[in-house]
């Protein structure tokens, strides 16, 4: 699949993932795959936040840490 | 993305304000935020005990942390910090170790009270017991608010509030916060509308309460007006340890299905949250005026106060016992 972006996702709690999308995905499409939503957890790119609307322009990893926990 | 402020790299978009933030700007955001949350509603006032509600989750640490900044230095208030164990398998130990852990780093004293010396009963057996009920009532029509009564979220709010309180009066406390947040209280707002339960919709509010009766000791949510993943954002940028364990029973809640709702709308149209909160806001007055704020009477069963013979705890506790 030539011109796609391999994005490691390590969600906490859950699964590693890996998933092959288009050049210029945004960080909250990627959310929409994961079937989860930006208000639900905190995304961090080499350890730091970022903002759901960056768009990836390269192939990366990140780690989706889920925010809520009560009922 | 650059921060809206100073063009440092972002850490944190905030749609409904259409602005970025870098790490400086957010954590200065959120403080400015709160502070003016706390003055405005005047939650805390001078010769205040106040009681924190520490889970070890983030709301409620990010909350003592606030606190301890705000008032540990003041002579005129004192802080206690109050944790619950309801006895959850593989969810609550892991908060009440990182609840024990804050409040000693911040030296603040600590009541750790369990459901299991309280009640003789653990929820993971409350659960347990239950689970007749929920199959039985499964399978007959328009048993949606029997099955709601039952859920675990519904017990354990029930009997950890009643705990809550309890503890609070022992120590003397004038005040109890909790670190709802403004997801919670937008949730809560929608379940309520959606139960038609005018009475608890004026029971909302930065301070709790249709009007205060001596025996219940005001509850105060300094962190209403601040969104979960702030909460979890600013715990990150201060470093401040949090426990993030699931709690087993949460998809079990209404309030999920709630939230799934809200954060769709939310998505499609930021600020839904702030305004839903801020519309209830500018009629919760008027239905204070008209919701029924007669006195408790005294629960038959165990002196505390309730509108009923018998309060909600006991009566729980006596479906738990005797099914």
């Amino acid at each position: 699949m030539k011109g796609l972006l391999t994005v490691k996702i390590k969600q906490v709690p859950g699964k590693s993932r890996i998933l092959k999308v288009p050049k210029g995905t945004t960080i909250d499409e990627i959310l929409g795959k994961l079937g989860t939503h930006r208000d639900r957890v905190i995304v961090l790119r080499e350890g730091r936040p970022v903002p759901e609307s960056t768009k990836l322009e390269k192939s990366e990893s990140l780690d989706v840490i889920t925010i809520i926990s009560g009922g | 993305m650059r921060c809206s402020f100073c063009k440092k790299d972002a850490v944190f978009e905030a749609r409904y304000a259409g602005r970025f933030f870098c790490r400086n700007h957010f954590l200065s955001m959120y403080w400015k935020r709160v502070k003016r949350h706390i003055a405005k509603t005047e939650l805390v006032t001078s010769g205040d005990k106040v009681g924190i509600a520490v889970s070890g989750g983030k709301d409620s640490v990010v909350l003592l942390h606030i606190f301890h900044e705000l008032f540990a230095k003041r002579p005129d208030i004192r802080l206690v910090a109050i944790t619950i164990d309801e006895g959850i398998h593989g969810y609550r130990p892991y908060g009440v170790k990182v609840a024990r852990a804050n409040c000693e780093k911040l030296g603040i004293p600590q009541t750790i009270v369990s459901f299991q010396e309280t009640f003789d009963n653990t929820l993971d057996k409350i659960v347990k017991k239950g689970e007749w009920a929920l199959t039985k009532l499964t399978s007959k029509p328009n048993s949606h608010k029997n099955l709601q009564e039952r859920t675990p979220c519904s017990y354990c709010g029930v009997l950890r509030r009643y705990l809550m309180n309890k503890v609070a009066k022992e120590l003397g406390c004038t005040k109890l916060a909790t670190g709802h947040n403004l997801d919670d209280e937008a949730q809560v707002i929608l379940m309520n509308l959606f139960r038609g339960d005018n009475q608890k919709l004026a029971r909302l509010g930065a301070k709790v309460g249709i009007k205060s009766f001596e025996g219940f000791v005001q509850r105060i949510k300094p962190l209403r007006v601040v969104p979960e993943k702030e909460n979890a954002l600013f715990a990150m940028l201060s470093g401040i340890e949090v426990d993030y364990h699931v709690c087993p029973y949460a998809h079990l809640a209404y309030r999920e299905e709630v939230r799934a709702l809200l954060d769709s709308i939310e998505q499609n149209h930021p600020g839904t949250k702030f305004t839903l909160l801020g519309s209830m806001d500018k009629i919760i007055s008027s239905l204070k005026k008209n919701a029924s704020a007669e006195g408790p009477g005294v629960c038959k069963s165990c002196g505390e106060l309730t509108s009923g013979d018998l309060c909600q705890t006991c009566a729980y506790l006596e479906m738990i016992n005797h099914g």
